[in-house]
C-alpha cells in the first residue's frame, strides 16, 4: 500500500518541476490534463510519437479565423492522421472567454467538425503556466523524444484576417514535416499571435 | 400570465443572467470610433499637410502600437487618395504598457491620433474640393477583442495659398511622438546572461523611464523594467525574451522620460553572445 503514494508523490514532484517555462531544444514539460472525455493524458504517455499543443479560446477572433476558415481543422486532420499527437488546450477560467464545460467542448468540436486527438480542459491554467502559453492560438510541436522544436505562431501572417490564410507560411506544417521526417526545424521559435490567454485573474 | 410564472420566468432570466460569463460577453454597443481629420481648413497645390486617424476608445478597451507586446496587432490604413497625393509614413505616438497578470501589451486606451503627412500635386487646380479617404483595420480588446475595419473619409477645399496649419488636437499627438534622440546622448545596452542593461546618458539623472522595443522578440514585455538613476541618465535592467535566439547588433525602441517626452533610441549592444543554451540539435 505504501508503493502508490510514493509513486503520487514522485509523479507530483516530477509535475511540479518544470515550472520554468518551456525552451525550444529543450525537454518539453511533462503535464497531466483531464480531456472533455474525462481521460487524462499525460505527455510523457506519447514518447516516440510527436506532439502538437494547440492553445484555444472558441470565442477569440484570432482562434476563429483559423477555425471559420477550416484552416486548423485540416492540419489537425492531416497530422492526427499520420500518426501525430494532438492536444488542444484550453486554459480560460471559469467566467472568462473560452471558458467551457467539456459538453459544450464536445459540441463545439462536433460543429466545428474538429478531430484534434484530445482537449485538455485547464481552467486553473496549470499546462499553460508550464508553457508559458501567451495567446490563442499558441503552437508548440514536441519530436519523439520529448524535446520541445517549435514554440510560437500557427503562420507568419499576424492579423485576424481569414483572408491572410491563403498566402500564409504555415510554420507549424514545416515543423511537423520536417520533424516527422527526422530533420531539425529549420524556423524553431516565433512570435505568437493572437488574443492574450484568458487566466484566472 | 399568473404571477408565480412571472416570477419563476424572472428567476430563469436572472440564473441564465448570473450563469452567463460577463466578463467575457461581447458588448453590443460600439467600443471604438474612427475617423479622419485633417489639421488645416484647406490646403493648396504641393503644399504638405497633416492628417490623422483618430481612434475614440471606450472604458476599458484599447488598441495596440506598432510592436503590440504579448497579444494583439496595431492598426492598419490603406489610403484611397485622389491621383498625384503622397501619403508619407505614419507617426506612431508611444505606446503604454497595458498590464494584465501574466502579460504585457503595448498600446493605447481612451484616444489615439495616428498623424501622417500628404502631399497634394502641384498641379492641383484651386476652387474645387478633394475626398481623401481610407480603409482602417484594427483588433481592440478588453478581456476580449474584437476586429474591426471601417471607411473613412472627409472633404476639404482647394485654395490658392494654405490655410494655416496648427490645431490644438495636432500639436497636443505630436507630444507623444518619439522624437529623435539630441545627438549629444548616448544610449548603449550590455548584454548580461538573461537580461540587457541599458545606459542612457543624458546629462542629467533620471528617476525613471519605460522602454519599449520597437521589435517583438528581444525583451520580455511582462517583466518589470528596473530603473536605476545614474549621475548623468538612467539605466534600465530589461529581461531578454525567451524567443529571442540571436544576438542582436542593436536594441532599438522607444523611451519615456518623466517628463512624458519620448525618444527613438538604438543602443548598440556589447557583451556576451546570445544565450547559448537554448538550441539544441533537435
Amino acid at each position: 500500500m505504501k508503493r502508490p503514494k510514493w509513486t503520487l508523490a514522485v509523479i507530483a514532484v516530477l509535475l511540479a518541476l518544470p515550472l520554468l517555462g518551456a525552451r525550444v531544444g529543450e525537454a518539453a514539460p511533462n503535464f497531466a490534463g483531464a480531456d472533455s472525455n474525462g481521460k487524462t493524458h499525460k505527455l510523457s504517455d506519447y514518447r516516440g510519437k510527436v506532439v502538437v499543443l494547440e492553445w484555444h479560446n472558441q470565442g477569440c477572433p484570432y482562434t476563429k479565423k483559423h477555425y471559420e476558415s477550416g484552416n486548423m481543422q485540416k492540419l489537425q486532420k492531416e497530422w492526427t492522421a499520420k500518426g501525430v499527437i494532438w492536444l488542444t488546450v484550453i486554459s480560460s477560467a471559469p467566467g472568462e472567454q473560452g471558458y467551457v464545460t467539456a459538453a459544450q467542448e464536445n459540441e463545439y468540436l462536433k460543429k466545428m467538425n474538429s478531430t484534434p486527438t484530445a482537449v485538455l480542459l485547464d481552467p486553473t491554467g496549470v499546462i499553460g503556466h508550464q508553457y508559458e502559453a501567451k495567446t490563442t492560438p499558441h503552437m508548440y510541436v514536441i519530436n519523439p523524444n520529448g524535446l520541445l522544436v517549435y514554440e510560437g505562431a500557427i503562420d507568419d501572417k499576424s492579423t485576424a484576417d481569414p483572408a491572410d490564410i491563403a498566402g500564409a507560411t504555415n510554420w507549424v506544417q514545416a515543423a511537423l514535416r520536417q520533424t516527422t521526417a527526422g530533420k531539425p526545424v529549420s524556423t524553431q521559435v516565433t512570435r505568437p499571435y493572437g488574443c492574450s490567454v484568458k487566466y484566472a485573474r | 400570465m399568473t404571477p408565480r410564472f412571472t416570477i419563476s420566468l424572472l428567476l430563469l432570466a436572472l440564473a441564465a443572467l448570473a450563469g452567463a460569463p460577463a466578463k467575457a460577453q461581447l458588448p453590443t454597443a460600439p467600443v471604438i470610433h474612427v475617423s479622419v481629420l485633417a489639421e488645416p481648413q484647406s490646403i493648396a497645390p504641393g503644399q504638405q499637410f497633416w492628417v490623422a486617424v483618430q481612434f475614440h476608445l471606450e472604458k476599458g478597451w484599447h488598441i495596440y502600437w506598432i510592436n503590440p507586446g504579448d497579444s494583439g496587432e496595431p492598426p492598419r490604413v490603406q489610403w484611397h487618395l485622389p491621383a498625384g497625393f503622397q501619403a508619407g509614413e505614419f507617426q506612431w505616438p508611444h505606446p503604454e504598457r497595458l498590464v494584465t497578470k501574466y502579460s504585457v501589451d503595448y498600446g493605447y486606451a481612451d484616444q489615439m491620433l495616428l498623424l501622417a503627412p500628404i502631399r497634394p500635386p502641384a498641379g492641383l487646380a484651386p476652387g474645387a474640393r478633394v475626398n481623401l479617404g481610407g480603409t482602417v483595420k484594427w483588433v481592440v480588446c478588453r478581456e476580449v477583442c474584437i476586429p474591426g475595419k471601417t471607411e473613412v473619409a472627409l472633404s476639404i477645399p482647394v485654395k490658392r495659398s494654405a490655410a494655416p496649419q496648427s490645431s490644438k488636437l495636432f500639436e497636443d499627438a505630436r507630444k507623444r511622438i518619439p522624437q529623435p534622440a539630441p545627438a549629444h546622448w548616448r544610449a548603449r545596452a550590455r548584454q548580461e546572461k538573461d537580461a540587457f542593461v541599458l545606459s542612457l546618458e543624458t546629462g542629467q539623472p533620471i528617476a525613471q523611464a519605460e522602454f519599449f522595443p520597437l521589435l517583438p522578440q528581444q525583451v520580455e514585455n511582462a517583466a518589470p523594467q528596473a530603473a536605476i538613476a545614474l549621475p548623468r541618465g538612467v539605466r534600465l535592467r530589461l529581461k531578454m525574451s525567451e524567443q529571442l535566439l540571436k544576438p542582436i547588433a542593436n536594441l532599438k525602441g522607444v523611451i519615456v522620460l518623466p517628463s512624458g517626452k519620448a525618444y527613438l533610441i538604438d543602443a548598440p549592444v556589447t557583451g556576451a553572445g546570445a544565450r547559448d543554451s537554448k538550441i539544441k540539435k533537435g
